[in-house]
């Protein structure tokens, strides 16, 4: 039979003995000397372990549903009780209790309820990396939006009506698709090309040799040169606004 | 107790009367030199028996049977059994007592007092006889028997098998029970067993025990049945050991392993280490933000390639989180476990 010892409820000893003194001599072998009673259990099947609160039981000495010992059940960390049984904290519950310490560079967002990266703003509003720091990343993500630009922006030509590409790179099997060039090598072979071979496709459409003229193609020349010009002079004016910032708000304000 | 230290007739020793060999050659043999060599057999028979178990020094001890159980009507039934104890002199004796049914209680004692059962040994009459030499014919052989036979020489009848009060230091004990009107309560209490002393010798103080699972079944009853527990197999107190702990147990640690409180250490889990580039970048320059390239290594690894490479300054990025519950299949706890079943883990606190 099952026998238990209790201080101030909580089940300090269990044990599987014939006798109280079994029990006696058990608390002895294991030094444990702060009890204040000593209980037979009618149940075989006794569940209760150390730490259990003997008012976790009824009178069948099983336990009672967890709703109706929540106030004397130890609850395993990180869990919490919800009607009968044991479930996960939320991730903001297990940081408002302490289980996880968020590091200074990260922040729990309540949308996506996530433990997510500060932005390099929140870091360098929060003095974690310096405003140097910033101005280099901003610095960066503008050369990012630049070099970008150069890949896939595009602008309108008054010349052509159409919008046209502001491409100046390379394809990835090392093909030219630098519009500037291929605008420029019509212009070249204007005089000798047969007319099927006389068209510009733009950004979205694309033009025929009776839509345009070597005079036409000369002045869209123009308009890719100064296109890009203009972007250049974009870019160096964000950088020089950048470096002459000197809190995160006015550098995250400047993008490109 | 003393043991091995009963007296037999001098046989044997020589030089202390000359001319005879032994000593005691031509002495008369007295009565009571052959009741000593009589108690001397019986004593070392019962020491070494005694010998025998782990505390030798106890007189009282069940070899077998003795149990006493109710049979109804305020009466008792006594298995047949063997025990170690002593006579009503004090003398240490092998006790035999057969098989006893319906053996009613002395007069009165049906009023709930406590009652033990003894086992003390007595002798009677055999039943071969011859004529004396005075004429009358006498039994000139002697039987072993128990406290409780009515032809007994000191016993007159079952009434000598119980005692109203504690015997634990003069008799060997096969039971303790109170009877109140026809109403039997064993008490549970005997002298050691031989079988409970080979037990307690197997399974001593600090031993432990594991009871693995006799079904597969979530049932505690039927996975660890009582009669399963070391307590009833073996008897004495037993605690189990580390059961709100979920633990396996290992030979020692390695350098870098968690560290130990209070024996315990915490679960752990092989270092698995990965890296991804943090920004894309392409011939040297920036170009664009996180995704797949070379520089992905470790836990984890590229996927299927893709031309996507979203402009900065358009849209929404997401970041990237890792959680194991969002695996296919994923089964998680507080811990990584292998497949397993319960086990408890017993260790002996009392004999």
């Amino acid at each position: 039979m099952i026998y238990i010892a209790l201080k101030d409820n909580k089940i300090v000893h269990v044990c599987e003995t014939n006798s109280e003194q079994g029990i006696i001599g058990s608390l002895n072998y294991e030094g444990i000397t702060y009890y204040d009673q000593i209980q037979q259990i009618p149940n075989d099947y006794f569940q209760g372990k150390v730490g259990n609160d003997v008012r976790e039981f009824n009178s069948n000495f099983e336990f009672l549903p967890l709703s109706q010992r929540k106030d004397y059940v130890i609850i395993p960390e990180g869990m919490k009780i919800e009607g009968e049984e044991f479930v996960p904290l939320t991730l903001k519950e297990k940081i408002d209790q302490g289980l996880i310490t968020l590091s200074d560079r990260e922040k729990y967002d309540e949308v996506s309820k996530q433990i997510m990266s500060k932005t390099v703003y929140e870091l360098a509003e929060a003095g974690v990396i310096t405003i140097a720091e910033l101005k280099k990343y901003q610095i960066d993500i503008i050369k990012i939006g630049f070099a970008n630009e150069f890949i896939n922006g595009y602008f309108y030509s008054e010349t052509l009506g159409i919008n046209v590409d502001l491409r100046r790179c390379s394809g990835k099997f090392g093909e030219d698709i630098n519009d500037l060039q291929n605008v420029q090598g019509l212009i070249d072979d204007f005089d000798t090309l047969e007319n099927y071979e006389k068209y510009y496709v733009g950004y979205e459409n694309e033009v025929t040799s009776s839509m345009f003229t070597l005079d036409q193609l000369e002045s869209l020349k123009m308009e890719m040169i100064r296109c890009a010009r203009n972007r250049w002079v974009k870019k160096r004016l964000k950088l020089v606004q950048i470096e002459q910032c000197t809190i995160a708000e006015q550098i995250k304000n400047i993008i490109w | 107790m003393t043991m091995f230290d009963s007296e037999f007739t001098n046989i044997l020793w020589n030089g202390e009367v000359a001319g005879r060999d032994p000593d005691a050659e031509g002495d008369y043999y007295h009565i009571t030199d052959g009741q000593a060599d009589q108690n001397y057999w019986q004593e070392k028979l019962a020491d070494t028996i005694g010998s025998l178990t782990t505390v030798p020094a106890s007189e009282f001890l069940i070899l077998y049977g003795g149990v006493v159980s109710d049979s109804g009507s305020g009466q008792v039934d006594i298995s047949e059994c063997v025990a170690r104890g002593r006579d009503a002199d004090g003398n240490r004796r092998l006790i035999h007592i057969p098989a006893l049914t319906n053996v009613a209680l002395p007069s009165g004692w049906n009023d709930g007092r406590p009652i033990w059962v003894i086992a003390r040994y007595d002798f009677k009459l055999g039943t071969a006889t011859r004529t004396h030499r005075a004429g009358t014919s006498y039994h000139y052989q002697l039987n072993d028997t128990y406290a409780g036979d009515s032809n007994g020489y000191v016993s007159t009848g079952t009434d000598d098998l119980f005692v109203d009060s504690d015997p634990v230091a003069t008799d060997t004990i096969l039971g303790k029970f109170t009877m109140t009107g026809t109403t039997f309560v064993d008490l549970d209490i005997r002298s050691l067993t031989y079988d409970q002393d080979m037990k307690n010798r197997l399974y001593p103080v600090g031993s432990f025990y594991v009871q693995y699972p006799d079904a597969a079944s979530n049932i505690d009853a039927t996975a660890f049945p009582v009669a399963q527990r070391p307590a009833t197999m073996f008897g004495g107190t037993w605690v189990e050991q580390f059961n709100t702990e979920a633990i396996t147990f290992y030979t020692g640690d390695e350098a870098g392993d968690q560290t130990r409180t209070a024996g315990l250490q915490a679960d752990q889990m092989q270092i698995i280490t990965g890296e991804m580039n943090a920004i894309y970048t392409s011939g040297g320059s920036v170009a664009g933000p996180l995704r797949g390239g070379s520089s992905v290594s470790g836990a984890f690894k590229n996927g299927a390639a893709t031309n996507w490479l979203p402009a900065v300054d358009t849209g929404a990025g997401k970041q990237m989180h890792f959680d194991s519950s969002g695996s296919p299949n994923a089964r998680t706890g507080t811990q990584t476990k292998g497949k397993n079943r319960l086990i408890k883990l017993w260790k002996r606190t009392v004999l």
